[in-house]
């Protein structure tokens, strides 16, 4: 039950602090208009160590926050983030035993599929995207800006990891 | 008889996926269909004044480190670039010495032409407090909004030339989508040729000018000024200058690509144009011609007024007479180009 609390505590907190650093620090940390994506990030991380409906909502509400906080299509940014999160979510927690590279690794191909989503949705608002061109200037740079943001948030929230781990059943576990 | 505690029940994980997705498709929908006025835009716009304090914060604390980066980009000049710099600065000083003759000529010329006002511009102060929080948009926000009679669709310009046009605005903060934007497009033409032509941003931050025929000389160094056509931009901003041009042998047009007159990372101060008014009147056919110029256009010198005390405060509105920042490095078309000569 306090496990549970703390969790939750630090979700909220981790939370604000994701939507403070992508409306304070992000924009200041651009390379060529792109902008690291600080909400898919926690987003993602929060996936990777709670239930599916958890991850989905909390996906859903920092996804609405974005799309008010951005200038583009207000819906777009939560229904990315929950397919996203809800898949993140669904994966084997097996996998993360490997630590934080596998971590990363899901990280960039979340946020390349992520991205993908999001152009592949502006277009059907009736944004005109051109595929090729967002893919080299928009999609595989804001990827790799997410891993690598990832890399710098992801031994901050090593404690918290390591904490979720514990409680997390492995199928190591119930052999023995 | 043994109490048997009830068991909750819950939600499948898949349902509340589905429920969620269909919510968020729901407010795509409404989005889409409330056009520029609606509910989420009016969320947002209140959204917008609860963070602009935060984004005012984020603008501070990195202003320090934005100086830190023009600072090596400058120190990292060697005495070859000092010595170019120098050399270009004593031509910048001939040319605006050759300028002011041309201007007080084009004021004699215009007396005589009896020309209209061609513009008269209104304009308030802002600061940047804000750029883009995600990498699909070129925005900008500045800390005016409605408080200070902004509207969405208003030209925004600095010193340098034409920046963009507000987009969504609150109360005391309102988005600015750049021309370097892929949705932007700007109606400009070519200031040596006078072609007219449409300006539109792209992934790559460079501006690229379209529908110029393959007939049309442009070289590189050609300056772009806004044309007035369409009514949102007044005439005579400059916009960019050519930096590259392309020709393919089955295109209709050329393929012109433009560098900004500025650069995001300089935006600190800008200035929204809150009123101007196209007012061309003149009679070419009266004017015999020998330059190179097609159209006439021009009026007589202006008051320049950037209303940011040296405190830093840019609130006061300001008039910007007829051309804008003139002492500013924007000038008005006519004081570029070569004179027309009367016999």
């Amino acid at each position: 039950m306090g496990n549970q609390r703390t969790n939750i505590l630090f979700i909220v907190i981790g939370s604000l602090a994701a939507v403070l650093l992508q409306v304070i620090v992000a924009p200041n940390i651009a390379i060529r208009g792109v902008v690291p994506n600080c909400v898919l990030v926690f987003s993602v991380v929060i996936a990777i160590y709670n239930n599916r409906t958890l991850s989905c909502s909390l996906g859903f509400v920092l996804g609405i926050v974005f799309d008010l906080l951005s200038s583009g299509p207000i819906g777009v940014m939560p229904l990315v983030l929950c397919v996203l999160a809800y898949s993140v979510s669904s994966l084997n927690k097996d996998m993360f035993s490997g630590g934080w590279v596998v971590e990363v690794l899901l990280l960039l191909v979340a946020s390349l599929l992520g991205e993908l989503l999001y152009g592949a949705l502006l277009n059907i608002v009736g944004y005109d995207i051109h595929f090729a061109n967002s893919l080299i200037n928009r999609i595989l740079p804001s990827a790799v800006f997410d891993a690598a943001f990832g890399l710098v948030v992801f031994p901050l929230l090593n404690r918290f990891s390591q904490q979720q781990r514990k409680e997390i059943p492995t199928l190591k576990g119930k052999l023995r | 008889m043994a109490l048997v505690p009830k068991k909750t029940k819950r939600i499948p994980d898949g349902a509340v996926l589905v429920l969620l997705c269909l919510l968020s498709i729901a407010l795509m929908t409404v989005w889409v269909r409330e056009g520029d006025s609606g509910i989420l835009h009016d969320v947002r716009a209140v959204f917008g004044t609860v963070m602009a304090p935060f984004q005012q914060v984020g603008s501070l604390a990195s202003s320090p480190i934005r100086e830190v980066g023009n600072y090596s980009e400058n120190a990292g000049m060697n005495a070859n670039d000092i010595m170019e710099l120098k050399a270009e600065n004593e031509e910048l000083r001939a040319s605006a010495i050759r300028l002011e003759e041309y201007r007080q000529e084009s004021e004699r010329l215009q007396k005589l032409l009896e020309l209209k006002d061609v513009y008269n511009l209104e304009a308030v102060g802002a600061r940047v407090i804000g750029w883009s929080t995600d990498s699909w948009n070129r925005v900008i926000t500045i800390n005016k909004g409605s408080s200070a009679n902004l509207t969405a669709g208003m030209p925004v310009m600095n010193a340098n030339g034409l920046i963009g046009q507000t987009e969504s605005v609150s109360l005391n903060s309102s988005t600015v989508r750049l021309i370097t934007d892929e949705r932007s497009g700007v109606a400009v033409f070519l200031q040596e040729s006078r072609t007219e032509g449409v300006l539109t941003g792209s992934y790559d931050g460079l501006l690229y000018l379209q529908f110029i025929p393959l007939d049309i000389k442009v070289d590189i160094g050609n300056s772009i000024i806004t044309s007035g056509a369409g009514g949102v931009y007044p005439k005579g901003i400059p916009v960019g200058e050519v930096v590259a041009v392309e020709l393919y042998p089955n295109d209709v047009y050329q393929t012109i690509v433009v560098k900004p007159v500025t650069r995001v990372a300089n935006y600190e101060e800008v200035l929204v144009l809150t009123g101007h008014e196209s007012e061309i009147a003149p009679n070419y056919n009266a004017v015999p011609q020998t330059g190179n110029t097609g159209t006439e256009d021009g009026a007589d010198g202006a008051d320049t007024d950037t209303g940011a005390g040296e405190d830093g405060d840019t609130s006061q509105s300001m008039r910007l007479g007829r051309y804008g920042v003139l002492g500013g490095r924007w000038t008005a078309p006519w004081e570029i180009r070569e004179p027309t000569y009367f016999s």
